[in-house]
């Protein structure tokens, strides 16, 4: 599956106001598309945004692919239209559409199919998908939040939680180490440019001499002419220090599987807490049904033999009271049993997705990272051989400079 | 004079081991070494230089290299002496790229400029064969003895008394010229007939040693600073990328690991880069910066030797003049004499001898009243210094208004006085026509000998430049290529990498 975003167009006045549309192609071989290579269509940001959340809810154990910025600088400053922007947006929105069609999952998703083949978009984004609703919701789910740690890990989570320990080291390192190159590279380039203005400077003051000096006028104005030149090589190459935005990239990939991580933890939380709710309303029942049983200690006896006796107090048949109770938390169970089944499921399900898409983020990585390095070791490349060029094209004017009769020795 | 053999004829080449090491096959001067020593009475340290030529070596130390480059320029007004590294000079630290600025790499850059120094001197025509550098590299002499010998110790002091031209018989011609009638020219004389030729080379040298000083050489020394830093960031970034191929493996890791190592060599190369830049190129900017400002120097002393000259003649005008209104007067006195002779008549019509002079005298100090005072006839015979911003004006009299009307009322015989002045301008017009004829053929000499030098140095200069634009051109293309090598085997790493 291969898409492509192959244009871009300002929308100035239209009634919802200024935006760019994006035209995005398609070509692929699968056979949930309705035709290899369906018609283009016209995509605006927010399309994105409606693919983005659609598939965050169709597929919460995959990492999916993150957006661009929306908050970047110069949205704010009102600089939403000018070349530049746009081009870095389509630059990302390709890499989120690249990274898509490539996710086994993923480009099977029919909000996907939607999105690349539907003519009547706007009504489509209607229909919601129903996401995996949140059990937790019902039973007041703010206990869990997404820092509760795991509490009482058992065996076989022992060794998976190793497993997620070790891809999370990896992801904050590669986090870091990307972030480093993209500081130095930043650095480079700003310092590149700086001395680009140092060539041209020098060029100027030697185009002056050629004037000053005229014997030999003609090859001083060619040096300078080639120290122009070489200049303006190290303009380019600053700016084809592309490798600097795919490292953003990256680093923003590597954000999207670092959520991905969290969100696993968290449904392990949610299992256990769940498991625990389970156990404790189990023991509740045991000791209702058998009060004696647990006479000892805990002080869940007391406030039972407190309740039983206020109610005695009252005069409440105490036989009934403990019938109605014992149904009640019967039925309880099996809401439980049947949640604690299902987040269990969900639990097992994500981690072992999120396995494989960590797997499938280190390919993707790989990749990424070889096209990335390629680029950047090519405008180097390209910078040494054209740099060479210019200044061997000088040697032989400078060669044949004229110095006459030299003085000999007496 | 002859016996001593440190004062040779300038026409004849010393023939000296010196000499002929220079001029052989050999001819090489080597500054090969520095050592730091101590001055044990005042305890601060120096560094002494080794200089090698042929067989000999000797040493000597910064100051002494200021010391020659001074006394060639005194013995040699007409030549343009190479220049030496400047004396604690900010710019050359700052120009220097590496972070440590001790004395270590002052050292090295002293160690190379000296040594372009002494072979420049060496291969010059006039300035290779002075004794004076002969014996500067001769071992075992100490260089304050050649201070103090000659012809360092003939020397006169004021640059324009010397003869600047080679001319048989100077010590007489210099002789001449430092008497005390002779005039001297101030900083701010304007010539009245400028050679054409100098004026052209004295607009054009002003231009270029300014253009040189503040443009040139601040741009290409920017351009070298500029690379110092790049080479350090280079270097951090080669440690991040190597960071980073340790938490890869495969393929990917070794890819990453070779582009550390592209980055590296950048970091190395860079370094390289600056250092042959400083020497093949920044270093000789500098020189022939300094070049020019002492081309204006040499330029300035043909240009005053030119001023002595229309000086001299201005002079021996205005002495002409005086002569002439003396032998005026005196034909006008004797005339009278005889007519009072003649005459015997002493009576009504008998005319005051005494009134008459006074009459003849006070005409002659009526011309004069209001005039400037006589530069150079007073009685001690002291030289005057001219405050007039003009120079030489109008006509100059003898005899200031005052001294005149005093010696008339002390003077008992004008007349005596009167041939004694007479006598007096004529000798003074003989000197002064001596002098005019050793200035005008010194003059000559010394335009032909400052022309010469001037083509010879063009020469050199654009023999200079040719190298120094080929090094640039050079350094950079070295410079690429490396690079280039290392980055491709950087690819050839990252194709490896599996789709």
């Amino acid at each position: 599956m291969v898409i492509r975003l192959v244009e871009t167009e300002k929308h100035m006045d239209s009634p919802q106001g200024a935006y760019v549309a994006y035209l995005v192609s398609c070509m692929t071989s699968l056979r949930t598309f309705s035709s290899h290579q369906s018609r283009p269509v016209w995509r605006r940001f927010q399309d994105f945004v409606w693919l983005h959340n659609a598939l965050t809810l169709e597929f919460p154990a995959c990492i999916i692919p993150p957006l661009p910025d929306r908050r970047r600088l110069e949205y704010i400053k009102g600089d939403r239209f000018s070349t530049e922007f746009i081009e870095r947006r389509k630059w990302s929105l390709q890499w989120f559409m690249d990274r898509i069609s490539k996710h086994p999952q993923l480009q099977l998703s029919q909000s996907v199919r939607i999105f690349l083949e539907s003519n009547d978009f706007v009504r489509m984004q209607s229909r919601r998908i129903s996401p995996a609703a949140s059990v937790l919701e019902s039973i007041g789910g703010s206990l869990f939040t997404a820092f509760t740690k795991v509490k009482k890990p058992d065996e076989r989570f022992v060794e998976m939680k190793d497993n997620f320990d070790k891809i999370q080291d990896n992801l904050d390192t590669v986090e870091r180490l990307y972030t480093r190159i993209s500081k130095r590279q930043h650095v480079l380039h700003n310092f590149s440019l700086d001395l680009q203005h140092d060539y041209a400077g020098f060029a100027e003051s030697m185009q002056g001499f050629s004037v000053r000096e005229s014997e030999i006028a003609s090859p001083l104005q060619k040096f300078s002419d080639t120290t122009r030149e070489y200049s303006m090589l190290i303009k380019t190459m600053a700016k084809d220090v592309l490798f600097l935005n795919e490292i953003h990239e990256l680093l923003a990939y590597c954000h999207s599987a670092k959520a991905a991580l969290r969100a696993r933890d968290q449904k392990q939380v949610e299992f256990e807490a769940l498991s625990g709710y389970l156990q404790q309303a189990v023991q509740e029942r045991e000791r209702t049904l058998y009060p004696t049983r647990y006479s000892s200690g805990s002080s869940l006896n007391i406030t039972d033999f407190f309740t039983e006796k206020l109610n005695e107090v009252r005069g409440i048949d105490v036989q009934r009271a403990r019938r109605e109770k014992l149904e009640k938390l019967d039925h309880k169970i099996k809401e439980l049993e049947g949640e604690v089944a299902r987040a269990n499921d969900i639990s097992n399900s994500f981690s072992s997705q999120v396995l494989k898409e960590s797997d499938i983020f280190e390919k993707a990585k790989n990749k990424e990272l070889k096209q990335g390095l390629t680029a950047y070791a090519d405008s180097h490349i390209d910078f040494f051989k054209k740099g060479a060029h210019a200044w061997e094209k000088i040697l032989p004017v400078l060669e044949s400079i004229d110095v006459g009769d030299i003085d000999q020795r007496q | 004079m002859n016996n001593d053999p440190n004062k040779h004829n300038p026409n004849q080449p010393c023939q000296c081991n010196i000499d002929r090491a220079l001029h052989g096959p050999n001819g090489f001067v080597f500054i090969n070494g520095a050592q730091k020593q101590s001055d044990t009475p005042t305890g601060k340290s120096y560094f002494a230089y080794n200089i090698r030529i042929g067989d000999t070596e000797t040493k000597h130390r910064y100051s002494e290299f200021e010391s020659l480059r001074k006394s060639l320029v005194r013995l040699h007004p007409t030549m343009i002496v190479p220049p030496i590294p400047e004396k604690h000079s900010i710019v050359d630290y700052a120009a220097l790229q590496t972070r440590v600025k001790d004395d270590l790499s002052m050292v090295e850059k002293r160690k190379r400029m000296l040594q372009t120094f002494l072979n420049r001197v060496a291969k010059h025509p006039q300035l290779g064969h002075d004794h004076v550098f002969h014996r500067f590299l001769e071992n075992g002499v100490a260089w304050s003895d050649v201070l103090h010998s000659s012809p360092l110790s003939d020397l006169p002091k004021n640059p324009l008394q010397v003869i600047a031209s080679k001319q048989p018989d100077i010590a007489a011609y210099e002789a001449i010229l430092a008497n005390s009638l002779i005039p001297t020219p101030t900083a701010t004389y304007t010539l009245k007939n400028p050679d054409p030729r100098f004026e052209e080379s004295e607009k054009f040298t002003y231009r270029i040693a300014n253009y040189m000083s503040n443009n040139l050489d601040k741009s290409q020394r920017k351009v070298i600073r500029r690379l110092g830093e790049l080479a350090n960031d280079y270097a951090e970034l080669g440690a991040v990328y190597n960071g980073f191929s340790l938490n890869e493996t495969g393929a990917v890791a070794n890819a990453i690991e070779k582009i550390g190592q592209a980055v590296d060599a950048s970091y190395t190369e860079t370094g390289q880069m600056v250092t042959a830049l400083e020497g093949e190129f920044a270093e000789p900017i500098q020189e022939h910066s300094q070049f020019a400002h002492t081309i204006k120097q040499v330029l300035r002393f043909r240009h005053m030797k030119h001023a002595q000259v229309e000086l001299i003649e201005s002079s021996l005008k205005n002495k002409e003049e005086s002569l002439q209104n003396l032998l005026d007067i005196e034909r006008e006195a004797s005339r009278l004499h005889d007519a009072m002779t003649t005459e015997r008549t002493i009576g009504s019509n008998a005319l005051d001898i005494d009134q008459i002079n006074e009459a003849a005298n006070s005409h002659t100090s009526g011309e004069e009243s209001g005039q400037e005072e006589s530069p150079y006839l007073n009685n001690d015979h002291r030289p005057i210094v001219r405050r007039r911003s003009r120079g030489w004006g109008g006509p100059v009299q003898m005899i200031s208004a005052v001294g005149h009307t005093l010696q008339g009322l002390i003077d008992v015989d004008p007349a005596s006085t009167r041939h004694n002045q007479i006598g007096k301008t004529k000798d003074s017009m003989e000197l002064l026509q001596k002098a005019l004829e050793i200035t005008r053929k010194d003059l000559a000499a010394a335009s032909i000998e400052v022309q010469a030098d001037l083509d010879r140095f063009q020469r050199e200069k654009i023999r200079d430049l040719r190298d120094m634009l080929i090094a640039y051109a050079k350094v950079h293309i070295n410079y690429c290529q490396k690079n280039l090598e290392s980055w491709e085997e950087a690819r050839v790493e990252i194709d490896k990498i599996p789709n």
